[in-house]
């Protein structure tokens, strides 16, 4: 009965109802768009971390983790190999040769961190092979041994990134709609070879205004791009008794990842290839890294993993990605000091709103509590007017904050203006925004709590009045 | 406008409840983002401070085509006498000369790429200070030994100081932190520690001929202060340069990156090595503060001196666009956050004013019956929009002046692995507040915009008013 009693009484009058309704709505919505974003951003960050670079958990020699030498490979690999494929709950594991080393183009060097790797393998513990970029050519085979496949942000660097206008770009702009005026100022770009992002920039400053820069810019420089795949680039690295080699590779393909830092250094080549440079019969292992099935295993595993591979040092995510590991105990935090900000700027209105209703209705009150309505349910009936209020709002704003984040979810939204910024701390700069069910939970709970609490004071209010003045009021 | 002010300000304390808690809403979001925008606009002016100061300068004379490509081929004259009016130039403190590129460093069979960075030893100290982050103290093997045999240190504080074998310090008290030692075992010990700990280390003079080396790239080719270092690299126009150069002193570099691979010579030097006769990269130049404007003004001032037209001043975030990018995109965010706050006070304000105007329609309807003009109605109503807005925004504003004045001259001081992180970086460990500025009064434009926005609604319904419509309800 006095549920449905405090249901009706939010209803009289409609107009302030629907102004708390709608801000709580609105409240929600900011707070489920703002957290899906972090968490988009957080859990890109997180699948990249773990995915791309760092794996679960990775075994090195103990020197190596201070100074990347050459010869300080993982003790006993053969030995501490045999006995991680005994162990259950692992999902894959690889080894790995990495160098340091020096990449040289004619245009160009700059210091690499080579990973010797078996490429079929890799493809079980790191999604490299799937950020190849659009006409980036390919990844690693066992077929090619002589390929290297560097990042975007690698090619740049060395100068084998180009941009250039050919007929058939002229054709494909044409196609995507682009106005014969700007395809007109392109034929007298064509042909010509842009060796920097920056020096194309300038020249398309130079020729289009900024309205069609807007428009068309970044279409027509996506479509110039052209990576010099084939290439050659020369490692120099040193080998195992310290003399300086060089050895020649092949651009296969070019990768990009979302973390800028992790890019510019790491490129990858078949572990046989790399043997032969530095010589000796064996693949020298540096790195052993280990994916789990279950990433909160991670603890157990590494004391299970230190006590098989004795010597070496053995690391989880967590101390190899330490910013993913304090983002991954912190976000929790984060979120309720957020959405606590959301709802106390929310309570003000819910209470000036509430005691309202209580000064109009003092006749009322009064009236009722003279035909017999004991204390206790005057009490409840303003609570559950309070949470009936809120929750309408809150639930609409959940509904509509959760469609809104499925569908940007499926877009991304694309943060232009900061993105490098981003990726050179390792978020990406286009989020795919998500939401858990336990976020709405958690929401609800605390828009609840809320309510609670901002219907205290209101409700007292109705409880200290007197019957027989409140009967007086007009 | 004094009687229509009375009134208004009467009418607000009507309902005395009302007006406070709405004035509170405002008084909370105020100060809220206040405080959080002081310290978000603090923490951005600590890191340019720190990091920008002493790495990058507020200001860069490049070639033009140095940034794009770091090449000693786009390298200039020095010329003391452009300096010397650089010097001059408003707000400008310092000008420091470098000469960067990139060689292979090599000794006995290590051999690594290593940065050349060439400096003048002096003016340099103002700058990023080389001298304070030589290596003073080390526990080595042999130091520890040496404690072990030597003194009656006891054994927790040996464990203690065999924790932190093979790292390096540039100061008795970062050593002295490190160690964590009891005040007493402190007093006693420490001099002893200090004592087997000691390395001699060198800086550079004038036109030194020797290098300092940061030290992991020491640890790496296995050099100390002594021994020396083979260069090879390429010189200017693609001359071949090689050289062997002794090793005066170690540096500890904050940055392990960078620590991996500094080597820090004397101008001369390196001008010699490369084959660049008279030649630098850059002339670092810092000023006295960082606004905006400065940096603008410090820059055409200083490209109007240049008489090499292929050099160019470059500020700040022309060279570090990345920085640049993070701090805007975290300030937005920030920004987006109290955007949400105030959206959401605006409708507590509304709210407000819906029940105002309904519970009051009556008494409108008197007033303009006995002969009010709307007009004057409507100037009674906005003024008391105005004070309730006020009293919040006001409330506020005052509130958080002491505690931003405090924190900005007694800033919080960090603590634990963040705060050595941040010391190691040269950083000083504190989270200061920004002082009083424009974010202040953008605080007060919000606010009035909230409330010029929430009073249209009840003006236009004094605008409809009909008296004997009114009267009735």
């Amino acid at each position: 009965m006095i549920w449905s009693v405090a249901w009706k009484n939010i209803w009289r009058n409609k107009k302030r109802s629907l102004v708390v309704i709608f801000a709580v709505t609105l409240g929600i919505i900011a707070g489920v768009l703002l957290v899906g974003i972090m968490e988009g951003w957080f859990r890109e960050r997180l699948d990249s971390a773990i995915y791309n670079e760092v794996s679960h958990i990775q075994i090195h020699n103990k020197e190596y983790v201070k100074n990347e030498e050459i010869n300080l490979t993982v003790r006993n690999p053969d030995e501490t190999a045999q006995s991680i494929d005994s162990l259950p709950g692992l999902s894959a594991w690889v080894k790995r040769t990495k160098i340091i080393a020096m990449a040289n183009t004619p245009w160009a060097n700059t210091g690499v961190l080579i990973y010797g790797i078996d490429p079929e393998k890799e493809k079980s513990i790191t999604n490299i092979y799937k950020k190849i970029v659009t006409d980036g050519g390919r990844y690693l085979t066992a077929q090619n041994p002589g390929d290297i496949l560097i990042s975007d942000k690698t090619a740049e660097i060395l100068k084998l990134k180009q941009y250039l206008i050919s007929d058939s770009i002229i054709r494909e702009l044409a196609v995507k709609k682009v106005p014969a005026t700007v395809l007109a100022k392109l034929e007298t770009l064509k042909d010509k070879r842009f060796r920097s992002p920056k020096d194309f920039r300038e020249v398309l400053k130079k020729e289009f205004s900024k309205k069609e820069l807007d428009r068309y810019g970044p279409l027509i420089t996506e479509k110039a791009l052209d990576y010099r795949i084939r290439n050659k680039i020369q490692i120099s690295i040193s080998d195992r008794e310290g003399n300086p080699i060089q050895g020649i590779f092949r651009v296969c393909g070019i990768y990009k990842t979302t973390n800028t830092g992790f890019d510019q250094t790491a490129v990858f080549v078949n572990a046989g290839e790399l043997a032969k440079l530095y010589g000796g019969d064996d693949l020298l292992t540096h790195e052993i890294a280990v994916l789990l099935d279950n990433m909160d295993q991670a603890e157990v595993m590494k004391e299970k993993l230190s006590h098989i591979s004795g010597e070496n040092t053995v690391r989880t995510w967590k101390e190899l990605a330490p910013d993913a590991a304090m983002m991954n105990d912190f976000m929790i935090i984060y979120y309720f000091i957020f959405l606590g900000i959301i709802m106390l700027a929310l309570a003000f209105g819910i209470i000036n709103t509430m005691l309202m209703t209580i000064l109009e209705r003092t006749k009322e009150l009064g009236m009722l509590m003279a035909i017999g309505m004991n204390r206790r349910r005057i009490f409840g009936m303003i609570m559950l007017e309070t949470i009936f209020l809120t929750f309408v709002g809150a639930a609409a704003g959940m509904l509509s904050g959760w469609t809104i984040i499925k569908i940007l979810g499926r877009t991304g939204i694309h943060f232009a203006g900061w993105g490098e910024g981003f990726e050179a701390i390792g978020y990406a700069a286009k989020v795919y925004p998500v939401v858990t069910p336990e976020f709405f939970v958690f929401t609800t709970i605390m828009v609840i709590t809320t309510a609670i609490i901002s219907s205290l004071w209101p409700a007292r209010k109705a409880l200290k009045l007197n019957p027989v003045d409140a009967l007086r009021t007009v | 406008m004094n009687q229509e002010f009375k009134i208004a300000w009467r009418n607000l304390w009507r309902n005395r409840r009302r007006t406070i808690i709405t004035s509170a809403s405002v008084f909370f979001a105020v100060f809220f983002a206040v405080i959080m925008r002081s310290y978000q606009l603090g923490a951005y002016d600590h890191m340019i401070n720190n990091f920008i100061e002493s790495f990058t300068g507020y200001l860069q004379v490049q070639h033009e085509k140095y940034q794009d490509n770091p090449l000693i081929d786009y390298s200039f004259d020095q010329n003391d006498a452009t300096v010397a009016e650089i010097l001059k130039v408003k707000n400008v403190v310092s000008v420091a000369p470098h000469l960067e590129s990139f060689t292979l460093a090599s000794s006995g069979t290590q051999t690594k790429g290593v940065a050349v960075i060439a400096i003048d030893p002096v003016k340099e100290k103002n700058f990023s200070d080389p001298e304070g982050k030589l290596v003073k103290y080390r526990i080595t093997d042999n130091a520890v030994q040496q404690l072990k045999d030597g003194s009656a240190l006891p054994d927790d504080v040996l464990e203690k100081v065999k924790k932190n074998l093979g790292r390096a310090y540039s100061s008795p008290l970062r050593l002295e932190r490190e160690l964590a030692l009891s005040a007493e075992d402190n007093e006693l010990h420490m001099p002893k520690i200090l004592q087997c700990a000691e390395i001699s280390n060198g800086y550079l003079a004038g036109d030194d001929e020797g290098i300092l080396v940061s030290d992991r790239l020491a640890g790496y080719l296995k050099v100390a202060a002594g021994d020396s270092v083979i260069l090879m690299g390429q010189g200017y126009h693609g001359a071949s340069a090689n050289g062997i150069f002794p090793v005066r002193g170690i540096i500890k570099m904050p940055s392990p990156e960078i620590d991996n691979k500094l080597i820090i010579m004397t101008i001369p030097a390196a001008q010699t090595f490369f084959d660049a006769d008279g030649k630098i990269t850059s002339l670092v130049v810092n000023l006295t503060d960082k606004s905006s404007r400065t940096i603008r003004a410090a820059k055409s001032g200083i490209n109007a001196l240049l008489h090499d037209k292929n050099t160019t001043a470059k500020t700040w975030y022309e060279l570090n666009p990345i920085m640049y990018q993070q701090i805007k995109g975290d300030s937005q965010s920030g920004i987006a956050m109290l955007g949400v706050l105030y959206f959401i006070i605006f409708f507590g304000i509304f709210g407000t004013v819906l029940m105002m105007v309904s519970e009051r329609k009556r008494e409108f309807g008197v007033l303009v019956a006995i002969g009010m003009q709307k007009t004057k109605l409507k100037r009674v109503f906005t003024i008391e929009m105005i004070l309730l807005g006020t009293i919040g925004l006001v409330g506020g504003l005052l509130a958080s002046v002491p505690l931003i004045t405090y924190f900005c001259y007694h800033p919080i001081v960090l603590k634990g692995e963040l705060a050595s992180m941040m010391e190691d970086w040269g950083w000083e460990a504190i989270m200061p507040t920004a002082p009083i500025g424009s974010y202040f009064y953008w605080q007060a434009v919000v606010v009035l915009f909230m409330v010029a926005l929430a009073t249209i609604y009840p003006l236009r319904q004094i605008g409809r008013l009909k008296e004997t419509e009114a009267l009735k309800g």
